[in-house]
């Protein structure tokens, strides 16, 4: 074999390297727009169905469409730390998606997002015009083991989440759900069935991650819920 | 210059069936547990290979004469690795939800030993022609081993075909139900086992005939 010369090798890599490196960042530089515009599309496609447009989201329609109807129905605001919304983004603010048809309140949606066992979960829970009832939860982005703690975006786990409460009539005060050690919620007092969930079998540090993800949410947004129910 | 030479067609058949990738050579066996839940990502799993081995074992071809032979590895490495972000964020662009559904499984695709191993075993020493068909043969024989155990862990586990379901109602009334086996791992070591063997006793009865 030739011996080649070191120049050769520094001048080989460091062509390779700038190739690589123009067609990549030229790639990133055309397609930037339409990846976030996917990225935005698709949170907005989780809000619809958190706040219980999902039928809406399985029939027929483009984008555009989509976009027109959830500009129309969901109307975005800024709270502070006491519950107060802002006129505009600043530091310390929470975002809240409130979603109206025909001039009344139906549901607020919050964004929520935790440590999970592998990657940072986020998605969406909703509730009820009451402030207390849970309409729906979702899960966007996670990085989950697929088939086990991957689980909490399937509909079997996040339809549990339906028709709970999050506040304690009894204690006058907000609380945050329980997540279950697998299915266990026939097993435990009837009057805490309310405000607890089945886990996921096999998936215990994913459920556990969920319950503080809530509880985290739960103390953010707990001035605002307040505020709503007028306490 | 002719495509379909007896050469050529050795070098389809070989990537194809004769030596396959996954079930002669038993590489890339990791990507085919994790892709083939469902038959849609296994398809674009298989035409993402194709497309990144096409390129890559024509493009090293091309370059094989000028790249030097101590730094060669990485060179290889870096085209792959290109090739692989590239197709990434097309995806990301075009087809977002099954973006969202392959994940991090585009980007291990620069570790599976199929692409590197045909860059290193074949392009390094054959023209671009011979490259390109190995490259796309190999890929074809890695895609349809993917599609065939996909096609039977989404009709087993999940009673669909590309989400569609397939398994008429009657039979769930009369107590048939998904076999939940086959949307874990271990479903697909059981059909990529029985196409292995299939797969090697016809080759063995050919090669007795």
């Amino acid at each position: 074999m030739i011996k080649e010369k070191t120049n050769n090798i520094w001048r080989f890599a460091f062509f390779t390297c700038l190739v690589c490196s123009l067609l990549l960042s030229l790639s990133y530089g055309l397609l930037k727009r339409r990846q976030e515009m996917n990225v935005e599309l698709d949170q907005k496609k989780h809000i619809l169905k958190v706040v219980g447009l999902g039928d809406y989201l399985k029939t027929q329609h483009t984008a555009e469409e989509m976009l027109v109807r959830y500009d129309n129905l969901i109307q975005e605001m800024m709270v502070d730390v006491h519950g107060l919304s802002m006129a505009q983004q600043q530091e310390g603010a929470h975002r809240v998606y409130v979603y109206h048809e025909a001039s009344q309140i139906k549901s607020y949606c919050f964004p929520i997002k935790g440590k999970g066992l592998w990657s940072t979960i986020e998605g969406f829970i909703a509730l009820d015009a009451d402030a207390e009832t849970i309409r729906g939860i979702t899960f966007s982005s996670h990085g989950e083991t697929p088939g086990l703690g991957g689980e909490i975006e399937s509909e079997a786990f996040t339809r549990n989440f339906a028709g709970k409460k999050i506040y304690d009539i009894d204690q006058n005060d907000f609380v945050a759900l329980d997540i279950l050690k697998g299915k266990a919620l026939e097993s435990i007092e009837a009057k805490k069935r309310a405000f607890a969930v089945d886990g996921i079998t096999g998936a215990t540090m994913t459920s556990n991650a969920v319950e503080e993800l809530l509880k985290n949410w739960l103390e953010v947004y707990q001035p605002f819920l307040e505020r709503i129910k007028g306490r | 210059m002719k495509l379909f030479t007896r050469n050529n067609k050795k070098i389809m058949h070989d990537g194809v069936w004769g030596e396959n990738p996954v079930s002669w050579q038993a590489l890339g066996i990791c990507s085919v547990l994790a892709v083939t839940v469902q038959l849609k990502t296994a398809l674009v799993m298989g035409c993402i290979l194709v497309f990144v081995m096409a390129l890559s074992n024509t493009i090293i071809s091309l370059l094989r004469k000028r790249i030097p032979s101590r730094i060669r590895i990485i060179v290889q490495l870096s085209v792959i690795a290109t090739l692989v972000i590239l197709a990434d964020q097309i995806l990301k662009a075009y087809v977002f939800d099954i973006s969202k559904q392959l994940s991090i499984f585009v980007g291990l695709v620069i570790t599976n030993c199929i692409v590197m191993g045909r860059a290193e075993g074949f392009a390094m020493n054959h023209p671009p022609l011979k490259s390109l068909i190995d490259g796309v043969a190999n890929a074809c024989g890695y895609a349809w081993i993917l599609i065939g155990v996909a096609f039977f862990r989404e009709l087993l586990g999940s009673g669909t075909l590309f989400g569609v379901a397939v398994i008429p109602q009657q039979l769930y009334d009369m107590g048939y139900s998904n076999c939940g086996i086959f949307v874990l791992a271990p479903g697909a070591f059981f059909i990529l086992g029985v196409m292995i063997w299939i797969q090697r006793a016809v080759g063995a009865l050919k090669r007795k005939a």
